[in-house]
C-alpha cells in the first residue's frame, strides 16, 4: 500500500508509553455541515471541566475544529479521540476517505481543493492543516489516498 | 467601547444576548469571512465581524473565546445557529451596514485590531 | 497566621424545626439540615445574614460579644457604626448617642464619621498609583471580603488595599485614650456597636491585618432599647462632637462615593446584585470602571440585620441628621495626603484566598473527581428538594465526594431501593 507520511516536533513515540487519563471519542460525519464543530465544541467543553488551561484549551480546539472541518469536507467518516495524558493532550483523528496524495503540497497555506460549497462555509481556503501545525507541539499525518488519513497531534501541558 | 455603544454606532439589531452585554466592553474586532483566518490570527475576546451566517461562525466564536458575534450586511443566522450561540452566553448581533462601513466606522471610533491577518 | 474562624451565626436547636429556607438561601451552601436542626459550616459561611432574614422560627442569631467581654478591660470604648444614628428618628444629634453609650457602661464613646471621610479621601487620592486589574472593589464590608476570598478569588487583585475606617478609627482611638487617661493600651477595650452580622469574624479572625484593632462588638438591635432611655436623661449638651457630614453617608449605599472626586464608581448593594457584578467581573466585564463600592445588605449598613429601624426610615433619619451638620469638611486634604505617605491606611498583610473545596491540583485528580461526579450527579433526581440536608443535588454530589454525606440519604434513591425491595417481596409472596 502506498502510504504517506509527515511528521513535525518531537518524536511521538516519547507518548506512546504515556498512561492515558481520559479518552472519548467523537464521530464525525462526512458532508454533515450543518453538525460542523460540535465534535470541537465537546471537547472544549470537557476540558474545561478538567480545569485545563485556557490557552491550551483554545489551541487544541482550533485544531479540532479545522481537522473536523476537513473530515466534513473530503472524508466520508471519522472517529475523533481524545486522549488526555499526564502532561499531554493528544487527539487522533482517523477518517475513512480519499486520503492526502501529497502531505507536504496539503501543508502549504492557500493550497486548497475545495468545491464553492465547502467556501461557502467559511473554510477551504487551503488553511486547514497549517492552522493544525501551528496550533500544536507534534503533528502527524499519515495517509493513503483511496484509504484514509490519520492525523496525531499534541499539546504539552507545563507543569 | 461599551457594546451597547457599538450597537448605537452600527445601528444593530441584538438577535440575542442582551443581557450579556451590561458592562461589556469591547476593546478589539477581527473581520473576516473566512473562518480559517479567525481560527489562525484572531486574539481571544475580539468581536467577530463576518458575512457569514453559517453554524461554523458560531463555532468559531466558541472555540477562538471570542466577545460576540456581528454579522454585517443584514444577515439574519438561521435558528440553530442561534440556539448555539445562545449556549454560548455572548450577543449576538446584526447591522444592515456593510462590511466596509461596520469596519470602516469601530476603526474611526478608535477600536484595535483583534490580531493579525 | 490564619486564625481558625468560628461560625458568625448560631442555630437554636429549640427553635429551628430543620426546615430547609437558610440551608436554600445561602449563598455559598454553607448550611446543613441534620437531625432536625440547620448546622453551618464556618469554612464556606461568608458572614453575610441571608439565613437570618430567611428564618421564619426566630432560631438564628448572631454570634457576637457579651458584657462579660466588657468586664476584662478596665477602661471601655464604644465606637458605633453610623447606622447606630439612624435608629431614633429624624431629630438627634449624634453627640446625644455618643452620650448615651456612656451611661451603658462605656467610659466613653466616639464619633468616627470623620475617619470615614479620610479613608474616602485617601482611596480617591490614590487611584493614579493603584495598579490595576480594573475595577477596585471596597473593602468597607466584611461579608463583601468573605465573598471574594470564598467565591471569586479571581477578584482578589481588585480589593482596595487600604485598611477599613473601624479599623483605623480603633488605632488611633487606643493610642489617644492610652494618652489621655494613662493606661495601658491593654487595659483599654474598643467595642464597635454594629448592625452587621459580619462583624465578629472580622475582629477574632481578621483579614488584611494580623490582629484586629477592635476587641469586639454589639448589636444594634440589642443596645436600642436601654440607649434610647439613657438618651432621654439628657446631658449631651456639653460634648463638642464634631460629625462629619460626608462620613456619616457612609452607612448608606452610595455614600463612600459620594465625597469623591472620581465619579467613574458604581455602588452595587445585595447579595444578589453583587453577584450578578461580580460574576460580570470575572467574565471581563466593567473593566473602564474604577472603583465599585459593594455591600452585601440591600441598602448598605443601615439595612444590617441587626437594626431595629426600617431601611428606608434609617436611610430618611440619616440624610435629615446629615443636613443638620452643615456642609464643613473635617478633613485637610494635605493631612490626608501626609498620611498616605506615611502609610498609614495601607492594609498591612495581603488579602488571601479562602479555597475552601480547591479544585484538585493534579489532572489525574482533577479527571477522577470529575467522572465521579458525573457518575454520582446521574443517579440523583435533580429535584433539590434538600431533604437529604444539603440544599440542592449537585451539593450532596460534592459533600458526598468529600466523605461528608452519602448519596444515599437521598429521598428518591432510597424510595426506589424501597420499591424494589417491595416488588422482590411481592414476586415471592403467592
Amino acid at each position: 500500500m502506498n502510504e504517506n507520511r509527515w511528521s513535525t516536533g518531537e518524536s511521538c513515540v516519547s507518548w506512546e508509553d504515556a498512561e492515558i487519563l481520559y479518552s472519548e471519542s467523537f464521530r464525525i460525519v462526512g458532508d454533515d455541515f450543518e453538525h460542523g464543530g460540535e465534535a470541537a465544541a465537546k471537547i472544549k467543553a470537557k476540558l474545561k471541566q478538567f480545569g485545563l488551561d485556557a490557552a491550551i484549551i483554545r489551541r487544541l480546539s482550533i485544531a479540532n475544529f479545522e481537522a473536523e472541518m476537513n473530515v466534513i469536507m473530503y472524508a466520508r467518516e471519522a472517529e475523533m479521540q481524545l486522549q488526555v495524558l499526564p502532561n499531554a493532550v493528544r487527539v487522533i483523528l482517523s477518517d475513512r476517505g480519499q486520503g492526502i496524495p501529497d502531505i507536504e503540497q496539503a501543508l502549504q497555506e492557500g493550497y486548497s481543493t475545495a468545491t464553492p460549497q465547502m467556501r461557502q462555509r467559511g473554510f477551504g481556503a487551503g488553511l486547514g492543516l497549517p492552522n493544525i501545525k501551528r496550533n500544536t507541539d507534534e503533528f502527524e499525518i499519515v495517509s493513503t489516498p483511496g484509504v484514509g488519513t490519520t492525523l496525531r497531534y499534541t499539546i504539552h501541558l507545563q507543569n | 467601547m461599551l457594546m451597547q455603544e457599538l450597537v448605537d454606532l452600527l445601528k444593530c439589531r441584538v438577535i440575542l444576548g442582551a443581557e450579556f452585554m451590561e458592562g461589556l466592553e469591547v476593546t478589539a474586532c477581527f473581520a473576516a469571512d473566512l473562518m480559517s483566518d479567525v481560527l489562525a490570527f484572531s486574539r481571544p475576546g475580539s468581536l467577530l465581524i463576518t458575512g457569514l451566517a453559517s453554524i461554523q461562525s458560531a463555532h468559531t466564536a466558541d472555540v477562538a473565546d471570542l466577545s460576540g458575534i456581528l454579522f454585517v450586511g443584514g444577515k439574519t443566522p438561521a435558528e440553530p445557529v442561534i440556539a448555539l450561540v445562545r449556549n454560548q452566553r455572548i450577543p449576538l448581533l446584526t447591522t444592515e451596514l456593510s462590511m466596509f462601513e461596520a469596519c470602516g466606522r469601530l476603526y474611526g471610533s478608535g477600536l484595535e485590531p483583534g490580531g493579525r491577518s | 497566621m490564619m486564625v481558625a474562624r468560628e461560625p458568625s451565626i448560631l442555630f437554636d436547636p429549640a427553635r429551628c424545626v430543620g426546615c430547609v429556607a437558610c440551608s436554600q438561601v445561602c449563598p455559598t451552601k454553607a448550611i446543613r439540615v441534620a437531625a432536625g436542626c440547620a448546622v453551618v459550616k464556618p469554612e464556606l459561611c461568608i458572614d453575610c445574614d441571608a439565613c437570618i432574614r430567611a428564618c421564619r422560627y426566630d432560631a438564628v442569631q448572631a454570634r457576637l460579644s457579651s458584657p462579660a467581654d466588657l468586664a476584662r478591660f478596665k477602661y471601655k470604648v464604644a465606637i458605633p457604626s453610623m447606622t447606630l444614628y439612624a435608629q431614633f428618628g429624624r431629630d438627634i444629634h449624634p453627640s446625644q448617642v455618643l452620650h448615651g453609650l456612656t451611661r451603658l457602661g462605656f467610659d466613653r464613646a466616639y464619633d468616627m464619621s470623620w475617619m470615614n471621610e479620610m479613608v474616602a479621601g485617601a482611596i480617591d487620592a490614590s487611584f493614579s498609583e493603584m495598579e490595576g486589574p480594573w475595577p477596585k472593589i471596597s473593602v468597607t464590608c466584611p461579608a463583601i471580603v468573605r465573598l471574594v476570598q470564598v467565591r471569586y478569588p479571581d477578584l482578589l487583585a481588585n480589593l482596595v488595599q487600604i485598611e477599613t475606617p473601624r479599623e483605623l478609627a480603633a488605632k488611633v482611638l487606643r493610642r489617644r485614650v492610652a494618652a489621655e487617661q494613662h493606661l495601658d493600651p491593654q487595659d483599654i477595650g474598643i467595642f464597635f456597636i454594629t448592625p452587621c452580622t459580619a462583624i465578629m469574624n472580622s475582629i477574632v479572625a481578621p483579614v488584611g491585618l494580623e490582629q484586629s484593632n477592635l476587641d469586639g462588638a454589639f448589636a444594634i438591635s440589642e443596645i436600642c432599647g436601654p440607649l434610647q432611655k439613657a438618651m432621654k436623661l439628657g446631658g449631651a449638651e456639653e460634648r463638642d462632637d464634631q460629625i462629619s457630614r460626608a462620613g456619616i453617608r457612609w452607612a448608606m449605599s452610595g455614600g463612600e462615593l459620594m465625597g469623591m472626586r472620581n465619579t467613574n464608581t458604581m455602588s452595587v448593594h445585595s447579595l444578589r446584585d453583587v453577584q450578578y457584578v461580580f460574576d460580570h467581573l470575572e467574565a471581563g466585564k466593567f473593566q473602564s470602571v474604577d472603583l465599585i463600592e459593594a455591600y452585601i445588605c440591600p441598602d448598605g449598613c443601615i439595612s444590617g440585620g441587626l437594626t431595629i429601624e426600617g431601611r428606608y426610615a434609617a436611610g430618611r433619619n440619616l440624610q435629615h441628621i446629615g443636613r443638620r451638620l452643615g456642609t464643613q469638611s473635617l478633613i485637610k486634604e494635605e493631612k490626608v495626603r501626609s498620611l498616605m505617605r506615611e502609610h498609614f491606611f495601607d492594609l498591612e498583610e495581603e488579602i488571601k484566598a479562602r479555597a475552601v473545596r480547591p479544585v484538585a491540583q493534579d489532572l489525574r485528580r482533577a479527571i477522577a473527581l470529575e467522572r465521579e461526579r458525573q457518575e454520582l450527579l446521574a443517579r440523583l433526581p435533580g429535584k433539590d428538594c434538600a431533604a437529604c440536608g444539603a440544599p440542592d443535588c449537585a451539593t450532596l454530589v460534592e459533600d458526598t465526594l468529600r466523605n461528608e454525606a452519602n448519596i444515599d440519604d437521598c429521598i428518591f434513591l432510597r424510595l426506589a431501593r424501597c420499591e424494589e425491595a417491595a416488588a422482590k417481596r411481592g414476586e415471592g409472596s403467592p
